[in-house]
């Protein structure tokens, strides 16, 4: 098989980035390789389903599981990956193998860097801290600008247009949504600080019928996903769809349940192709290209380069430096809680996500320490209407519950530096999806657990200004290797990362990776955004490319 | 001793018919009463096409919702007969017995896989806007963390917000 372009994965980054290309080249050659099978989304049955039963349609047929890493192995179980280090990521629920990839079952939260988090080696070492391994990427916030703001129109993200917690050339698509009433408890509480705590709305991604470039309507259910109340979600999976069906683009196809198992090469610099394997048929295959795309993720995506073309690349490709794989970071996801002794406004969530962030927090002067940021969460209801009219209590018995008292929470995400010995490589085993297993080294920092203690004690003064009680944590701190970056990360030398500032390989001349692989550094906020708005910067490199 | 404490037998076969307008309009009688108890909304026809939705959507997701329905539809009408209407409904809401597990009577198959799940839709389709005590002007959660519909809301914020 030949094609011009051969797309590795089928996420959002390998979406924004096709969606550019054939807007622009609508005849161009595209085949996408998808280790994962399809599911039924955008269903309204099923969308009712989950509302009544508050199950994920899928839990029954065990196709969530199909989409996902199992557990790590232990005594008692086979499980999936191997863990070393110690600091176990979780790799269940992180990922999905499907087609249209992990925006198939993600928040939403759509942040941009912030321009500081381009140089945190600089701010390190002005800091009088030495950097390790630390990078800056090898742009600044200016480049990125206009395609966050391309990514932003791209993924339909509802947000504050006024918002100067970074710098913007335009609107965003949709406006805010309001702070809930629940929300101005953390407002007020923000604002007893000696500085104030500053807030703003929490960029979120609502892709429905509003959305100029929208011709498949709302998401209404995707199948792994909590669902949102608005039954609207970006999910690469419909965009993905549009493409497919446009009779405008009669040359794209998307394979799914096909393997890619090793990029092949001509030359150490010059890629031909993708040996796959298809696992419909068990046959192993072969599919040539002029351009190399690998969007596999994070994990994925490095493991394919250490296994391909040893015979020209002693640890696979780009890899003379031994970097492939390492670097790897994520984000802690911290969860923080108190009682109010009581609650006249009777608040409770009343969304199915946040409308509060605060990153005051995620700013210059946290830099050299972490920085984090703090979300009002979309937790669940103290209490649960439906269940109590179920169990048969009146309405004055249920109005009475909720005024009673009620939780609050605080939950965020904190930044960690890359550390050369945190990576993942290739298990000689495989899993049931046919694909290598990974093997995970993670070491958190020494004075990570330090920098914990000082996040607690802000939450706990957050609280004590909502005269909350009982602080506490609600849950231990999450790694979430759904987060999970810097694998290949971007940078002028081959010494000091894997993929130039065009997000080619180094070393090579038609390999390139499209994924949160390439984050030189990783920020305190989710990368779905900034991993867009990297996607279209490679479309637009690349339709340069295809002109010359 | 009355048919709708006995053990559900055979259920699905003895029950597998079509579901008539007759037993159509006597689920949503059930729906408006849930509206009434609860006092989740004064108008509930306003519901009634999301609702036709959702029953038909029930029976074409799993065929077997066509007998719940049916044995829904028996059991009510015994309940009237005996108790008379708004006892019937009181013991259908309020008795524990009824959300036995597992539900292996009539009556706690009608409860849990009929009226409970009205519950549940007649909050998400805004039943929740009114849930509270009226009385209480800042006190009524407008929302629920069910469907809100629409997608982005530019002219109405469904949930009570922050003043400004």
């Amino acid at each position: 098989m030949q094609t011009e372009i051969v797309v590795i994965g089928s996420g959002v980054a390998a979406t924004a980035l096709i969606t550019k290309i054939l807007a622009e080249r609508p005849n161009t050659s595209i085949t996408v390789l998808e280790a994962g099978g399809k599911i039924k989304l955008r269903d309204w049955a099923l969308f009712q389903n989950y509302l009544i039963t508050n199950k994920l349609p899928f839990d029954n047929q065990n196709i969530y599981d199909s989409c996902h890493d199992l557990s790590y192995p232990d005594r008692d179980k086979p499980g999936e990956n191997k863990f070393e280090g110690d600091t176990e990521i979780p790799m269940v629920g992180a990922r999905a193998f499907l087609y249209g990839g992990s925006t198939v079952h993600w928040g939403g939260w759509s942040f941009r860097l912030k321009p500081e988090d381009f140089q945190l080696r600089t701010s390190l070492k002005n800091k009088g801290i030495a950097p390790g391994d630390v990078i800056d990427w090898p742009f600044g916030y200016e480049e990125m600008e206009p395609y966050y703001h391309e990514a932003e129109h791209f993924i339909g993200v509802s947000g504050d247009s006024e918002d100067t917690t970074t710098p913007r050339s335009g609107k965003y698509p949709f406006p805010a949504f309001p702070f809930t009433l629940e929300d101005g408890l953390f407002i007020d509480a923000f604002k007893k600080f000696t500085e104030p705590v500053s807030y703003s709305h929490l960029p979120i991604a609502r892709y429905g019928d509003t959305h100029a470039n929208n011709s498949h309507g709302p998401c209404h259910t995707t199948g792994l996903c909590k669902y949102c109340p608005f039954g609207a979600r970006f999910a690469a999976a419909n965009n993905l769809d549009d493409l497919v069906q446009s009779a405008r683009y009669p040359h794209l196809q998307i394979l799914t349940n096909a393997i890619a198992d090793e990029i092949l090469m001509d030359s150490k610099t010059h890629a031909t192709g993708v040996k796959y394997l298809n696992q419909k048929n068990g046959a192993w295959e072969t599919i040539h290209a002029n351009i190399i795309i690998n969007a596999a993720g994070a994990i994925e995506g490095a493991k394919l380069l250490q296994r391909s073309a040893l015979d020209r690349w002693k640890n696979g490709i780009g890899n003379d430096y031994d970097l492939v794989g390492r670097f790897l970071i994520t984000h802690p996801y911290f969860f923080y809680k108190a009682v109010l002794p009581a609650n006249p406004q009777m608040l409770q969530p009343e969304m199915g996500f946040p409308t509060l962030v605060s990153r005051y927090y995620d700013s210059p002067a946290e830099q050299h320490k972490g920085k984090f940021i703090l979300v009002n969460p979309p937790s669940s209801p103290k209490v649960n209407l439906a269940r109590s009219m179920s169990n048969g209590k009146t309405r004055d018995e249920i109005i009475k519950s909720i005024q009673t008292n009620t939780t609050v929470q605080l939950q965020g995400l904190i930044e960690v530096f890359s550390d050369r010995r945190n990576r993942v490589v290739n298990s000689e085993k495989k899993n049931r999806f046919g694909m290598r297993e990974t093997k995970i080294d993670f070491y958190k920092s020494g004075d990570f657990d330090n920098r914990m203690k000082e996040v607690e004690a802000i939450t706990k003064t957050i609280f004590g200004h909502m005269n909350a009680v009982d602080p506490g944590i609600e849950n231990a701190i999450s790694w979430r290797a759904d987060h999970a970056a810097c694998t290949t990360r971007m940078s002028n030398s081959p010494e000091e990362g894997v993929v130039n500032p065009d997000l080619k390989v180094h070393g090579t001349s038609n390999i390139y990776m499209c994924s949160n692989a390439v984050f030189s550094s990783l920020g305190a906020v989710n990368p779905t955004l900034t991993l867009t708005a990297l996607s279209l910067r490679l479309g637009s490199h690349l339709l340069n490319q295809l002109k010359a | 001793m009355s048919k709708y404490n006995l053990e559900a037998r055979y259920f699905v076969l003895e029950n597998l018919r079509k579901l008539d307008d007759t037993l159509l309009d006597t689920l949503w009688q059930l729906f408006v009463r849930i509206c009434k108890f609860w006092q989740t909304t004064e108008t509930p026809e306003a519901m009634k096409s999301d609702f036709l939705i959702f029953i038909s959507n029930r029976i074409e997701m799993d065929i077997r919702y066509l007998a719940e329905y049916v044995n829904y539809g028996d059991v009510i009408q015994e309940l009237t007969d005996e108790l008379g209407e708004e006892a019937a409904f009181q013991k259908l809401f309020t008795d524990a017995a009824a959300n036995i597990t597992p539900a292996f009577t009539n009556l706690a198959r009608a409860k849990q896989l009929v009226v409970n799940e009205l519950i549940a839709l007649n909050l998400s389709l805004g039943g929740f806007k009114t849930f509270g005590n009226p009385a209480i002007a800042q006190g009524v959660p407008i929302n629920y963390p069910g469907y809100i519909g629409g997608m982005n809301r530019r002219d109405h914020t469904p949930y009570r917000k922050k003043a400004d």
